[in-house]
C-alpha cells in the first residue's frame, strides 16, 4: 500500500470537526404540545426496550464519520500494487544474470521472469507504454516506450539466458533516468536481486514508483569455487574447492575428466552449510585441459557445477637475437631467463616468413617490424616506425617512472650509470619507463599490435649489465614480451575483457566455442582483445603455424560470486509522487484499479447517501 | 343564537334527535318519552313548527285549523332527563392548530341543544382542576341562547385534573341522568376515581375523547424539546420514525386502557378527531354508538 498524496493528511481534521459540530449541533427546537403525557409513556417504553438507544441515536454521526474517513482516505490517494502495469509508462527491467539461471520448480528464474513479464504485457492497458530493459553486466534497453504488445512480448521471449553478473546500480540509474524523463513513470524490476557478494543496493531516490517482483526463493546451491591444475614432478596436481552457499549440508560426487572427456578420478564430498571444502589430486595424467564436475544432491544453479582448468604452459619461447657486434651480456641474460630457445644471428634474415616470439635487436634497426614482439637495444638510425633523432650525453642518474609497471618490478635503477642514449621522437602507444634528466632511457608499449620495448642506450655504454637490476629487468621484459609462453589465457568470466596473446607468425587463427562452432580471428600483432562470450564453457584458440595446428584452451566460467543465489529484495527509496498538473492526476485516476481513490470516493458518496436515507427515514 | 357555534342549517336536524337513555325507561319522568304511568301532567310547554319526520300524533290539529300550519304541541308534564355535559377546560384542550377546544364546545352545544329540544334538564359544567363555570338546569328550547352564550364565553386555561374537578362541590347534581364528559383524557393524575365518583352519583357516564390529528400522528421531526402546554414540563426527544412508531403504540395503549376502564364500568367511550366535522361526529359517531337516536 502506498500513499500517493500524504500531503493531504490535514484534511483528516474534518473528523474532529464533525464531532465538534455534533457537540455544537445538539440544539433542540422547542415545541409546545398539548400534553407530554403520552411522550413520557413513550420514552419510558422506549428506554425499556432499547438499551442501546444512545448508539442508535448516533447512527447519523457514525455515518458521517465513516463518510469523512473515506473521503480523507481517498484524498490520501492510496494505491495498491496490482499485477498489471500501474502507470502510463513503465520501465520494465528484467534481471538477466547467472543467478537467474537457477532452476526452481521446473523452470529457471529467468523463465519465470519472462512468463511474468509476458503476462504483464498481455494485460497492458490502452495507452500504456513500456520500456523494456535488461539488467545484466551492463544495462541494455531492448524496446523503448512502446505500446505494441506483440513487439514487447517477442522481445521478452527472445531474451537469451546469460551467465554474467548484474550491475544493479547501473541498471537502476538508467531505469531511473528513463523514468525521470517521462512524468508518471514507474519501474518494475523482475529479478531475484541476488548480488553475489556486492550486497544490498544502497537506496537511491527515484522520481517514480519502484516495484520489485521477486523471482527466486531457494538459496540452496553448491558450486565449484575454484579449479586449478599445475604441472608437478610426477604428473599434474589438481585442486577443486567446493563451496556450499546453501543452508543445508551438501553431499555429492566430484569427478575430474581430461581434455578428451576421459574420466580420471572421482570422489565424494560433504560440505557444511556456508562452508567450503578442498579436494586435491597429486598425479593426474597429462592433458592440455581438465574438467571437474560436481553432482550435488541439492542444487539450484547447474551452470557452476562444471569447471575447466588449463595447466600452466610449458612451451618454449623462440627468441631471435640480432646483434651484428655480438653481445655477451645479452646472450647470457636471454639464456638464463626462463625457457627460451635463443637463436643468434648477425643480421635480419631476408626471408620474411620467419616468425619468432621475440626479436631482440642489438644496435640494429630493422626497416620493417618482423612478426613477433620486439626488444630493441641501442638504435643507431631511424626507420619508418622509429623516429630517431640522434644521441645525447647523460650526466644524471636514471629514474624509473611508475613502480606499478610489470617491466620495472623489483628493478633498482639507483646505482645504474648510463653514458649516452639515443633520442627518439613521439611514438603513439609507447610510454617512457625510465628517464635520466630529460632523456628517455627505456620506453615500452604496443606498436602495430606488437609489444615493443626499446632500451635507448648500448649496454656497453652503461654499467647496467653489472648490476642486479639487469637480469631482473631482462626477466620482466621477456615475460612481458612472451605472454603466450608464460601464462595461460583464462579463465574469464562471461563478458569480461580478455587479452589473448597470439603466437607470432600464425597464418590462420580460429576461435572454437564449446559447441564446436568456428570463428576466424581477424587480428594482427601478438595480442587480441576479446570480450568473453556469454556462454560458459571451454573455448579453444587454434593457430596454424608452419602448416601445423596448435591449440590453446581457455575456459569461460561463471564468476564465483554469482554462485550465491540467495534471493534478495532490491529496495529503492522512491521520491514522493507529486502530480505536476491536473491532467496527470486525472490520467492516473482514469487508468483503473491501481489507485483506490475512485473506490474510496464512491464509498464515501455511498455513505453520504445512506446517511441521507437514514436521516430521511428517521432511523 | 350564536351562529358560529352551531350552523343554523342543521339545528332543525338536531331537534329531531334525542338522547338515548336506559334511565328514562325506568325513571319517574318521561318527558317526550313514553312514561309507564299515565301522564300525570298535561302541562303545555311550547309549540314548535312541524318538520317532516315528527310524530304526527303530537300535531296540534286545532292550531292547524286556525292557521293552516302544522305545529307540534309539546307538553312539559312528561318525565325529563337530566343531561350533564362536562367540558374539559384545561389548556391542553386549546393548544394546537386544529381546535380540540372548538370542536368540544360545538359538541357540547349540539348535545345541549338537542337535549333542550326534548325538554331535558341540561347542565353544562366547565372544569380544569376544579369547576370553572357551570350553567345548570336549563330546560326547553327557549333556554338555548343561554346555553350557547355560556359556551361561547368559555375560555380554556389552567391545568386539568378530572378527578379533583369532579369531586369539587357542586360538580355533580344529585339527580340521576346522563353525564357526558368531553375531554382528551390526558390527565397526569388519571381519570378513574373521578369517573367512578360521577357514576356513583347515578349518572350514565359517556366518555368522548377528543384528540387532534397531530396528537395521533405528529408531523414534526428532529431534535425537539417538547413542552407540556399545561405543566410546562419539557421532554427532549430525537424524533425519529421508530420513536413515532413507539408513540403511536403508546397512544393506542392509552386508549385501550381508557376503553378497558370504561367497559368495565359500562361507560361508552367515543374517540373523536378534532378535525372531523361536527355534523358527521353527531350524526355518525354518536348515532352509531347509540348515544343519541
Amino acid at each position: 500500500m502506498q500513499w500517493m498524496t500524504v500531503g493531504n493528511i490535514w484534511i483528516a481534521l474534518i473528523i474532529p470537526a464533525i464531532i465538534v459540530l455534533y457537540l455544537l449541533k445538539r440544539k433542540v427546537e422547542d415545541r409546545v404540545v398539548p400534553s407530554t403525557l403520552l411522550w413520557q409513556r413513550t420514552l419510558q417504553n422506549w428506554e425499556a426496550v432499547r438499551p442501546w438507544e444512545k448508539l442508535r441515536r448516533n447512527l447519523l454521526l457514525l455515518l458521517q464519520l465513516l463518510a469523512a474517513l473515506l473521503l480523507v482516505l481517498a484524498l490520501l490517494g492510496p494505491a495498491i500494487s496490482t499485477d498489471g502495469m500501474t502507470t502510463d509508462h513503465t520501465v520494465l527491467v528484467i534481471q538477466n544474470s547467472a543467478s537467474m539461471q537457477t532452476s526452481e520448480g521446473g523452470q529457471t528464474r529467468l523463465e519465470k521472469a519472462v512468463a511474468e513479464a509476458s503476462s504483464l504485457m498481455e494485460r497492458l492497458g490502452a495507452g500504456q507504454t513500456v520500456t523494456l530493459m535488461v539488467a545484466g553486466r551492463e544495462p541494455n534497453v531492448l524496446v523503448s516506450k512502446s505500446s505494441d504488445r506483440q513487439q514487447l512480448g517477442e522481445a521478452i521471449r527472445q531474451l537469451p539466458p546469460a551467465s554474467g553478473s548484474v550491475d544493479t546500480g547501473a541498471a537502476l540509474s538508467l531505469a531511473g533516468a528513463i523514468a525521470a524523463n517521462e512524468p508518471g513513470s514507474s519501474i518494475v524490476w523482475l529479478g531475484d536481486g541476488a548480488q553475489g557478494g556486492t550486497g544490498e543496493l544502497s537506496a537511491a531516490a527515484y522520481p517514480g514508483r519502484f516495484r520489485f517482483m521477486q523471482m527466486g526463493q531457494t538459496r540452496e546451491n553448491t558450486a565449484i569455487g575454484a579449479f586449478v591444475t599445475q604441472q608437478g614432478a610426477k604428473g599434474t596436481n589438481g585442486l577443486v574447492r567446493i563451496d556450499n552457499h546453501g543452508s543445508q549440508t551438501a553431499k555429492g560426487k566430484v569427478t575430474v575428466y581430461d581434455g578428451e572427456g576421459k574420466l580420471l578420478d572421482t570422489d565424494t564430498f560433504s560440505v557444511e552449510a556456508g562452508a567450503s571444502r578442498t579436494i586435491t589430486w597429486d598425479d593426474l595424467p597429462g592433458s592440455p585441459v581438465y574438467r571437474a564436475v560436481i553432482e550435488p544432491q541439492q542444487d539450484g544453479l547447474a551452470t557452476d557445477n562444471e569447471a575447466w582448468s588449463v595447466p600452466s604452459s610449458t612451451g618454449v619461447g623462440k627468441v631471435a637475437l640480432v646483434s651484428p657486434g655480438g653481445n655477451r651480456f645479452l646472450h647470457q641474460a636471454l639464456q638464463t631467463v626462463g625457457s627460451l630457445d635463443v637463436e643468434t644471428m648477425q643480421e635480419m634474415p631476408v626471408k620474411n616468413g620467419a616468425a619468432r616470439d621475440v626479436w631482440v635487436f642489438d644496435g640494429v634497426v630493422p626497416d620493417r617490424l618482423p612478426e613477433g614482439n620486439i626488444l630493441l637495444i641501442a638504435p643507431e638510425r631511424g626507420a619508418d616506425w622509429l623516429p630517431y633523432k640522434g644521441e645525447v650525453e647523460l650526466d644524471e642518474q636514471p629514474k624509473s617512472g611508475s613502480t606499478d609497471e610489470p617491466l620495472l618490478r623489483y628493478v633498482d635503477w639507483r646505482d645504474v650509470h648510463v653514458a649516452k642514449t639515443a633520442v627518439l621522437g613521439e611514438m603513439p602507444g609507447m610510454k617512457p619507463l625510465v628517464m635520466a634528466g630529460g632523456a628517455e632511457l627505456v620506453r615500452a608499449g604496443t606498436l602495430e599490435g606488437k609489444r615493443v620495448v626499446i632500451i635507448g642506450f648500448d649496454l656497453h655504454d652503461s654499467d647496467l649489465p653489472l648490476r642486479p637490476a639487469f637480469p631482473i629487468f631482462m626477466q620482466n621484459a621477456v615475460n612481458w614480451l612472451t605472454p603466450s609462453r608464460t601464462a595461460s589465457i583464462g579463465p574469464a568470466a562471461p563478458g569480461e575483457l580478455l587479452t589473448v596473446p597470439l603466437t607470432p607468425g600464425a597464418t590462420k587463427r580460429v576461435l572454437v566455442d564449446p559447441s564446436g562452432g568456428h570463428k576466424p580471428i581477424q587480428a594482427a600483432g601478438t595480442s587480441w582483445t576479446l570480450q568473453a562470450p556469454d556462454r560458459t564453457g571451454l573455448y579453444r584458440i587454434d593457430e596454424e603455424i608452419d602448416a601445423k595446428w596448435h591449440s590453446r584452451y581457455f575456459p569461460v566460467q561463471m564468476n564465483e560470486s554469482q554462485s550465491d543465489i540467495t534471493p534478495k529484495t532490491i529496495r529503492v527509496a522512491t521520491g514522493e509522487m507529486q502530480p505536476t498538473d491536473e491532467s496527470e492526476g486525472q490520467s492516473a485516476a482514469a487508468a483503473g484499479s491501481r489507485e483506490l481513490m475512485p473506490w474510496l470516493a464512491a464509498l464515501a458518496l455511498l455513505a453520504v447517501f445512506v446517511e441521507w436515507r437514514v436521516y430521511q427515514r428517521g432511523y | 343564537m350564536s351562529g358560529h357555534l352551531l350552523d343554523p342549517a342543521w339545528l332543525a336536524k338536531l331537534e329531531r334527535l334525542q338522547m338515548a337513555s336506559k334511565r328514562t325507561a325506568s325513571g319517574n319522568q318521561a318527558g317526550l318519552r313514553r312514561a309507564k304511568q299515565l301522564g300525570s301532567s298535561m302541562e303545555f310547554a311550547e309549540y314548535r313548527a312541524y318538520v317532516p319526520g315528527d310524530d304526527l300524533r303530537q300535531l296540534d290539529w286545532n292550531a292547524y285549523a286556525r292557521s293552516g300550519k302544522l305545529f307540534l304541541k309539546k307538553y312539559l308534564d312528561e318525565t325529563q332527563l337530566t343531561v350533564n355535559v362536562y367540558i374539559d377546560c384545561s389548556r391542553s384542550m386549546s393548544h394546537g392548530q386544529t381546535g380540540k377546544w372548538e370542536r368540544s364546545v360545538q359538541l357540547a352545544a349540539a348535545l345541549g341543544y338537542l337535549s333542550l329540544c326534548h325538554l331535558d334538564h341540561v347542565s353544562i359544567y366547565a372544569f380544569d382542576r376544579q369547576m370553572v363555570a357551570a350553567v345548570r338546569g336549563l330546560q326547553g328550547k327557549s333556554q338555548a341562547p343561554r346555553l350557547l352564550d355560556f359556551l361561547a364565553k368559555l375560555e380554556p386555561g389552567g391545568t386539568g385534573d378530572l378527578n379533583e374537578a369532579l369531586r369539587s362541590p357542586g360538580a355533580v347534581s344529585g339527580k340521576g341522568g346522563i353525564s357526558i364528559v368531553l375531554s382528551d383524557f390526558l390527565f397526569e393524575s388519571g381519570y378513574e376515581s373521578g369517573l367512578a365518583y360521577l357514576q356513583a352519583a347515578k349518572q350514565d357516564v359517556i366518555l368522548v375523547q377528543v384528540l387532534s390529528g397531530e396528537e395521533q400522528d405528529p408531523a414534526y421531526r428532529g431534535e425537539l424539546r417538547l413542552i407540556d402546554a399545561e405543566t410546562g414540563q419539557a421532554k427532549e426527544v430525537s424524533l425519529t420514525g421508530t420513536l413515532l412508531e413507539q408513540y403511536r403504540k403508546s397512544l393506542q395503549q392509552y386508549r385501550q386502557e381508557l376503553s378497558a376502564f370504561a367497559f368495565g364500568r359500562g361507560m361508552p367511550v367515543l374517540s373523536v378527531e378534532a378535525e372531523q366535522a361536527v355534523e358527521s361526529i353527531v350524526f355518525q359517531v354518536f348515532r352509531r354508538a347509540g348515544i343519541i337516536r
